[in-house]
């Protein structure tokens, strides 16, 4: 009887593995892999033009350690990641806000300012490129109306003003889609505690501060963490604009990836630059994982 | 109880959102229907004066052949939309239901899956799609959008599966249904929902893939929608008209699909897609 039951545990068991195998042989065979193949390519010079492939362990690392680009690239994730951020959570709060009142045609409002997020982000790419167009683009023009041409700039081809020209895209596709998931949280947070707020008089930044601000924490905290990994890793915004440049001042540690592997073909250096990337973010991933799974568990 | 001392400003704020997100597709738009003149010219005519369809026109039926991109784009969505929930579907059931050993590490790496940088991955699916002889296909294409889709539509059918009462099944299991009896005729039909928004989100996410196509196919036949369009952008000059009017075909299909699954989509991205 017990060795039945054993036998019959088993068979449930592989039967259980059948089921998700289509997806653990994907996640092993997309992601696994790469992953491992990536950290085994950068102990490599590894030109895809050349035949022989030495082996040379932690030097790739050493070269790119000191190479002052290194730096620079680093700055410019740092500067475009928080900058994007930041300026998303503040945009994204207010507009949160705003809709968490209830006013005429909000519904319209509503559909409108989720078409940001509904829009291809190549288009969204190449509209702001067009904007950005020297005398015939808008926001040239726009200067110009408001006798502001003084400000007048090559948006993205001057080095000192592309990587924050390259960031406003960004921004605009992001803080809407934040705003909903705020506004989500916002509707969670107990009607008794504004109750009992307005029967002390509290301001309305009070208000917004003492409750709903603590209220939405949980949700502000994963929706950041998560959009800090994605605008680190976005390199498509960048490659549409500029490429990197001008003179390596939009290329951020993704773009340095993508660059160095199918522009220079050098697979080995570029794999160096990805662990790199794959490093920085692992900080990310752990405290996301940690808090929703926390989340789950509780 | 509600004061309505400040509607004047929700009405300035809503304002202000609204213009801020209107003026680039006001901008597209206006630029798509002006003929190639009016383009660049100052002062900037913000409502074309001539409006023209030949950059539409230029777009279908010219030389580019777009017909092909679309037909390219539609394909590669469609199959990766395909592909990714049926591979997901079972795994996704069996992660809601069943008692597995390892589950909550395997939940976990699926989690993290998702955030892994695709940069990463560039390289080393590039030196396999080469030895499986399968660059310059859609299946490079497919495949790659796997990275992603996968984990992605694992997560969200998930939550849409936890969400569904256990004694349905439970009657179903009673009558002497094997699992995958239950999956397919008791759970499934009531998924509806949850099936739509995954494939939804999938399908914007596919159809607006840029890199992938940028850096796996090297035929202009085989080119997606987004490659095609940065095809407009010249060495010196850019036809700004036929790559806005571009820009409206390629958003069109998506904006359509947005608003007729808008309620789908609101709750997946208020809730599931990123809570879990």
């Amino acid at each position: 009887m017990n060795k039945l039951r054993c036998l019959y545990d088993i068979r449930k068991e592989i039967s259980n593995y059948l089921w998700i195998s289509p997806v653990l042989i994907s996640v092993l065979g997309l992601i696994a892999y790469p992953i491992f193949r990536s950290f085994q390519l950068s102990f490599y010079h590894w030109d895809l033009a050349d035949r022989i492939h030495p082996f040379i362990g932690f030097q790739g690392y050493l070269q790119v350690i000191i190479d002052p680009e290194f730096r620079e690239v680093l700055y410019n994730s740092f500067v475009w990641t928080t900058g994007i951020i930041l300026i998303s959570l503040v945009f994204g709060l207010a507009m949160a806000l705003l809709l968490n009142e209830e006013f005429k045609g909000k519904t319209l409002v509503v559909i409108l300012l989720l078409l940001p997020w509904a829009t291809p982000r190549i288009v969204i790419a190449l509209a702001w490129k067009w904007m950005y167009t020297s005398t015939f683009g808008m926001l040239d023009y726009l200067l110009q109306i408001f006798s502001l041409e003084s400000f007048r700039t090559l948006w993205l081809g001057d080095p000192n003003i592309a990587l924050y020209a390259t960031m406003a895209p960004m921004i605009w596709r992001d803080y809407t889609f934040e705003a909903f998931i705020y506004l989500a949280a916002m509707k969670g947070v107990p009607k008794e505690l504004y109750e009992a707020a307005e029967v002390d008089g509290a301001s309305p930044w009070r208000k917004f501060l003492h409750i709903t601000l603590p209220g939405i924490m949980p949700t502000l905290i994963v929706v950041n963490l998560l959009e800090t990994m994605w605008n680190f890793n976005d390199i498509q915004m960048i490659w549409i604009m500029t490429e990197g440049g001008p003179v390596n001042s939009t290329t951020t540690l993704p773009v340095k990836v993508y660059k160095v592997a199918f522009q220079y073909f050098l697979f080995g250096k570029a794999s160096v630059y990805a662990i790199f990337t794959f490093l920085f973010l692992i900080i990310f991933m752990i405290a996301y994982l940690k808090i929703t799974m926390k989340e789950r568990e509780g | 109880m509600k004061k309505p001392r400040n509607w004047i400003l929700i009405y300035v704020g809503a304002l202000f959102f609204i213009v801020l997100v209107l003026i680039p597709y006001f901008w597209v738009l206006s630029t798509s229907l002006k003929p190639h003149e009016d383009i660049f010219r100052l002062p900037i005519r913000w409502i074309p004066e001539r409006p023209v369809l030949t950059h539409y026109l230029n777009i279908l039926f010219g030389p580019e052949n777009f017909q092909q991109k679309f037909l390219n784009s539609l394909i590669v969505t469609f199959s990766t939309v395909m592909i990714a929930l049926v591979i997901s579907i079972t795994s996704a059931f069996a992660l809601a239901r069943f008692r597995i050993r390892g589950k909550f590490t395997i939940l976990k790496t699926i989690l993290v899956s998702q955030m892994i940088p695709t940069v990463v991955l560039f390289v080393p699916l590039y030196e396999v799609f080469a030895f499986l002889r399968i660059l310059d296909t859609y299946w490079a294409l497919i495949i790659g959008n796997m990275t992603f889709c996968i984990p992605f539509a694992v997560w969200l059918l998930r939550s849409f599966f936890l969400s569904i009462p256990k004694s349905i099944e439970d009657a179903g299991l009673v009558d002497g249904c094997s699992r995958m009896q239950v999956l397919l005729k008791i759970v499934l039909p009531i998924s509806g929902p949850g099936l739509v928004t995954t494939a939804a989100f999938i399908f914007i996410y596919s159809w607006q893939e840029y890199i992938l196509a940028l850096t796996y196919l090297n035929s202009a036949s085989k080119y997606t929608l987004p490659v095609a369009l940065t095809s407009f952008i010249g060495q010196y000059s850019t036809q700004w008209g036929s790559l806005m009017a571009a820009s409206v075909i390629v958003t069109i299909p998506i904006i359509i699909l947005f608003l007729l699954l808008k309620r789908f989509i609101v709750s997946g991205v208020m809730g599931g897609a990123i809570k879990g």
